[in-house]
This record gives structure tokens, sequence and C-alpha cells, in this order.
């Protein structure tokens, strides 16, 4: 926290140990919030003190420069970071008014409510089907084989990957191209049903063309989803999000509208990383 | 060397020639250090071939059998047997001294009590039960005669494998055995076929009657034990120890431990099981059951070491994707993580399994060693493995089990080489299944 603020004395900090993160972090009927949110990898703090609402149906992109704490962020509103040991958070994260980390919520069921899509492409190794027949399988979602069968023609065609793969749904998912995969991974992870999907760098491993498909995919999944999306490019945070968080150093910087982030950002770290001079 | 060619000398032509002398040097160490290596393994190979070499041609002769066709009269009246005697009479009948009269009466030139126990024992000795047995089987043959192929005995086999038409002397037979072998061979009775007995019999005291089977079924029920247990446990020590336990000293503990293990000396394993399974809980000696147990402790590390090392290579993105979609940290070891391992798994259990059908030192503390001549029926009958076989055989006098060792040896070798191929096979099939 101390190197924090000595290597970036201009941060915006008003009292000692307190910041002010600038713009409009709250919403007036959020899907999610977080209030007071840190995070720690054992002694080491990755993520203070964020507030931040996450609006219904709305896709929020959040930047900033690498180890930014932006990804810990993400992987705190479906308690991914359970999975690593030292990893502890700390304030009130909600989701629909319920605590995500008070005992009563099941991790399985907040995660089937909050999907995930990872950086780098990652089928099971199993068939084109049954990946996107999993999460119905294990949440028991669908009664029969004809249930099933819908289920998953309907998330493969809302991905728009219904087309390429029908006629090879029992060929292994690797077999398909980066792009297809993570369509693939997406498909998968709204089969569940899930409410808000996170995004982690979901285009970085992929060529241009898949990644302009994958932004139309997520462009059209907002009408139905919220999503928030972790990117390292400010182009495709500009293209496909609604709001926009800077990250910097842990700490959350600005969020405001996409567009005014992009053109008139209120916080010189914004401007600075926006303009190329930092990240 | 180096040095002066770091001070980088204002005159160019001098590096350049320190350059390029050394640089031969260099060329020079890498030619020989590939030849260091080629000999190396060249070595290894010849080792290796030796090894076949002698063992193959000293075993391959066990694989066959000298047998003597003859012509016997089943005699009613020497017998004192008629083809509607019953199974009872049979029995009673004296076998041997039909044997012996028959003998005689074809080589009348024994006279003496020591030429004639020398013609007696150019056949094996258990032949009188086999004639009984043979009669037992179909009495219409008593009255009849019948070509019989007889099995000969070791010292004759030896005889007629090696020494035959030669002078050596190897055997242990006298003069006059020597010269009834001859005049059966001259007369073309003698037969070498393939050597049934080898696989069909158990452990014999008589080397031409002995055979591998008690020791093979022995050892596949020992294995079985061995797999049964050491599987499951290894499988889910490996699973809890990589994905579920907390990291602290405790754990940290248990793995160097299991490392440890993993280099202990075999036969103190089996005074382990001595001291535990036998004394402490009471087992019996000398059984599969318990032969697999102490197996099983010694093949444990081995594939739990095998076993996470095949977990851990699992990339964590797969179950980053479980748990992402919601399987719970369970579901995504046995749905994903497991099947994934499996490949690495088997091929870590067939090669612990391949150590512990070689093992000798940690049965022979349990009581494994043991002279048994009955096939054993189930994993709580006395029995003996293959390795210890070899081990009882190596030490026996006879000059005819030095061939049934190397033969045992080939066995034991050809499954072993099985194993490990299927160990190779299967990673390579499954791997990466898609």
């Amino acid at each position: 926290m101390n190197t924090a603020q000595k290597t970036n004395p201009e941060a915006a900090v008003e009292i000692p140990g307190k910041y002010q993160t600038v713009g409009h972090p709250l919403l007036d009927d959020p899907k999610m919030t977080v209030r007071s949110t840190s995070v720690f990898y054992a002694e080491k703090q990755a993520i203070f003190d964020v507030d931040l609402d996450i609006g219904k149906n709305e896709v929020i992109s959040m930047i900033g420069p690498s180890g930014c704490g932006k990804s810990t962020f993400l992987r705190c509103l479906n308690r991914m970071n359970d999975t690593i040991d030292i990893c502890r958070v700390e304030g009130d994260l909600r989701l629909d008014d319920e605590d995500i980390y008070s005992k009563k919520i099941d991790v399985v069921e907040l995660r089937a409510r909050v999907g995930m899509v990872f950086q780098k492409p990652n089928p099971f190794p199993k068939s084109i089907y049954e990946n996107v027949a999993y999460g119905a399988r294990i949440h028991g979602l669908t009664d029969n084989k004809v249930q099933l069968d819908e289920l998953v023609e309907k998330s493969l065609v809302r991905c728009g990957l219904w087309n390429e793969v029908k006629d090879r749904l029992e060929e292994p998912a690797t077999g398909l191209s980066g792009g297809q995969q993570q369509r693939l991974c997406i498909a998968r992870a709204i089969a569940v049903g899930p409410e808000v999907i996170l995004m982690d760098e979901p285009c970085s491993a992929l060529d241009p063309i898949a990644t302009a498909t994958v932004e139309e995919l997520i462009h059209e999944l907002s009408e139905n989803f919220t999503i928030a999306i972790v990117t390292h490019s400010m182009q495709q945070a500009a293209r496909v999000s609604q709001r926009t968080a800077y990250f910097h150093l842990g700490k959350l910087i600005e969020v405001n509208e996409t567009s005014q982030v992009f053109t008139n950002p209120e916080h010189k770290l914004t401007e600075e990383y926006i303009t190329g001079r930092i990240g | 060397m180096t040095e002066q060619i770091t001070e980088a000398t204002p005159m160019k032509d001098t590096t350049r020639s320190l350059r390029e002398a050394r640089l031969k040097k260099r060329h020079a160490a890498e030619k020989r250090f590939q030849w260091y290596g080629r000999l190396s393994i060249a070595f290894g190979i010849a080792c290796v071939l030796f090894l076949f070499y002698d063992i193959i041609s000293k075993g391959h002769g066990a694989f066959f059998q000298t047998y003597i066709n003859m012509e016997i009269e089943f005699d009613g009246e020497k017998l004192g047997l008629t083809p509607d005697s019953s199974e009872e009479e049979i029995r009673a009948a004296s076998f041997n001294s039909f044997f012996k009269k028959t003998l005689r009466e074809k080589y009348p030139a024994a006279e003496t009590r020591r030429e004639k126990s020398q013609l007696y024992a150019v056949f094996t000795s258990d032949m009188p039960l086999i004639l009984r047995d043979m009669v037992i089987a179909d009495p219409s043959i008593i009255g009849t005669k019948q070509t019989v192929s007889m099995i000969a005995d070791d010292d004759t086999d030896v005889y007629v494998k090696h020494a035959l038409g030669t002078d050596s002397d190897i055997s242990r037979m006298g003069d006059f055995q020597r010269s009834i072998v001859d005049d059966l061979h001259q007369r073309g009775m003698i037969e070498k076929k393939f050597n049934a007995i080898f696989f069909s019999n158990s452990d014999s005291r008589e080397p031409e009657l002995a055979g591998i089977r008690g020791a093979i079924t022995g050892s596949f029920l020992t294995l079985m034990v061995t797999l049964l247990m050491s599987f499951p446990i290894a499988v889910a020590t490996a699973i809890y120890l990589e994905e579920f336990a907390p990291t602290n000293k405790f754990t940290d503990f248990i793995e160097v431990n299991i490392n440890n293990l993993a280099a202990v000396p075999s036969v103190i394993f089996g005074l382990l099981g001595l001291a535990v399974f036998i004394n402490f809980f009471g087992m019996p000696r000398s059984v599969p059951m318990v032969g697999g147990f102490v197996l099983t402790l010694m093949t444990l590390p081995t594939i739990i070491i095998s076993s996470r090392a095949s977990i851990k290579a699992v990339p964590p993105s797969i179950r980053e994707a479980a748990m992402g979609m919601g399987a719970s940290k369970v579901q995504t070891v046995i749905h994903h993580v497991l099947p994934l391992a499996m490949p690495g798994m088997l091929t870590g259990t067939i090669i612990g399994m391949a150590q512990a059908l070689g093992e000798t030192a940690p049965l022979l503390m349990i009581g494994m060693v043991a002279f048994i001549v009955d096939v054993p029926g189930s994993v709580t009958d006395p029995a003996t493995v293959l390795p210890v076989q070899i081990f009882l055989w190596s030490d026996s006098p006879e000059r005819a089990f030095v061939e049934k060792t190397s033969a045992a040896i080939m066995v034991l070798l050809t499954f072993l080489i099985i194993m490990n191929s299927t160990a190779v096979w299967l990673r390579k099939r499954l791997e990466r299944r898609w």
C-alpha cells in the first residue's frame, strides 16, 4: 500500500489509506454491488477498498495496466479466488442483495448464476456436445435427452456456433479453432442460464477476426445477461461496453460511461493510460 | 584463454585465430562427448545381449523333454487285474513291481541289483503312477499292448540333450544306464517333445516333473491382491494430496515420507509384513494374501508418486473451467482431472506391478519360499511365486534344474516385457485421447 502511494504520488488519495474513486461507480438499481472490498494474497494486498456497482444487462469493462488487479477483482465476483489457498477477500459483495460471501451461499449455486469465460479457451477434452451439456448435467437442468439436446442447440445457436458444428457435435472440442473454442466456452457458460457472465480477457488469445466475432457475440448477449469483461484492449472496451472501470495498482481510479472515459477522462491516471503514457 | 578474448585486443587477426583454435577444441570436445555416450549405450546393449544369450542358451532346452516310446504289455496276470476291475482294485494293484518286471524282461542284461536300479532310473520315478493313471482312465487297455511315451529321468534327459554320441561325461549316470540309453537311442525310441509338463506341473523334487504352474498361479494371485489393494489406496492418496490437502508442514512431512518409502529396500517391507500381518494379526504364512499386502506396501509409493505427477500434469485451465461452471471440487476431480490423469496412473500402476512381480526378498521373509507342490486355489493357500521359484531352483544341485532356472527366468522376463510394453502402449494410446 505504501509502495503504491510512493510510486504514484498523484493517485487520488484524500485520507491516508483511503482514496476516492472518481466518476460514477454506484448505480440506482444494480445487479451486483461491491462495497469496501479488499483482496489479499497472503500478506500482499492486491485490491484496495473498491466500491462498484454492476448494472442490470450492462456490459462493464475493466481496464488497466498488467497486475492492476482487474482479473483478481473479477474472480471475486464468482468466488473463483476461493480456489487459491492464500487468497483472502474482505468486504461486502452482493448479487441481487444476497451476500455472496456469506456462509449460507453455496458456491456451486453462485457459479451457476455468475458464469465465467477465461482468457485462454479451455474446452474440456470431450466432445463439443458434452462441453455444452456438462453444466446442465451437473446442475440437473434437464430431465431427458430431448431437453438436453434442445438446450445444447439453443446455446450453440445463441453463440453463432451451431451452423459451424452441428454436423460434428460428437467430435472433440479441442479440434475447433481458437475462436470457435472460445465461443464454445461462452455457449457452455450460458447453457447453465447464468445471470451474470464474467469474461477474463476473452479475446487475448484470438486473432482479430475471431475477436470481432466474439465481440459481436458479447454485444448480442448483453440483451439478456449482465457482463463484466476484463480486457487489455482499450478499443475492445470502447466497442463492447457501456461503462468502463479503470484500475490502477489495485485501486479503482475511475468509473464512467465508456464514451466519457475514452474521450474525456476525469482522472489524470486514466488519461495517461488511455493516451498510452502508462500501461 | 577466455580472458584473452574478452580483453578484445585491437589486433583483430589474433583474436580470430585464437577463436578458431578454441573452436577446434570445442568441436573436438563435443565429438568426444558424443562418443562417450555412444560407448556407454553400446556397453549397455552388449550387457543385455549377453544376458539374453546366456539365459536363452541355457534355458531353451527346458522347453523340451526327452520321452522314451516303449511298448508295454498291460498283462492282466502280472497286474492281477481284468478290464472289469474297479478303480479301487486298480489303485491297490502294484504297478511298481509290474513296471520293474516289464523293464527287466526288456533288458535281461540287468542282473545285479546295481544294474537293475540303473535300469529303472532311466525313467522318471513317477512312471508306475503314470501307468496306473492310464489304466484308471481306460481299464480296457488291460491285456493289450500299448506304446507308452514315457518320461525320461532328468539324468537321462541331460545325457540325451548334451552328451549323446560324445565322450563327455556330464551326467551322473552309471555305465550300464548309459548303455541302455544309447541302445534306446539306436533303436529310435527316444524322442524330444515340447515340455508341456513345465507349464502344467508345480514344483517337484524331480526336475523332469517340476513345472512353473504353481508359481505362476501364486504370482498371479499375489499380484491380484497387490493390484486390488494398492491401486485404490494410491489413487485416493494421490488425489487427496494433490487436490484437497492443505499445504502445511504435515502434508510436506507426508510427501517427504512417501518419497523416502520409495527408496526403502524391499526386504524391509518383508520384515514389516512378518511383524505386522503374520505376528500381530496372525495371518497364515506363505499365502498370496500376505504376499500381496507386503507388495502393496512396497508398490504404494511408486504408484502414488506417478499418480501425483500425472494429476499435476492436468492443466489447471481444465479445473478452472469446471469450477467456473459450478462443478464442485469432487465433480471437478472425478469428471475431469481423473480421466485425464488416468493413463499416467495406469502406467505407474503397471510399472509398480512389474516391480512387484519380480520381487523376491520380501516374500522370503513371509515364508513364500516353501516347497509347495500343489497349485494354489485361493489367496489363502500356501503358494510360491515365480521369482522365488527361480531362487529355489537356482539353489538345487540337480543339473537339470540349471536349465529349468533359466527357462523360468525367460518366462518371468516375458511377463515383465509384456507388462512394460503394455504400459508404454497404454501411455501412447490414452495420453491424448482427443
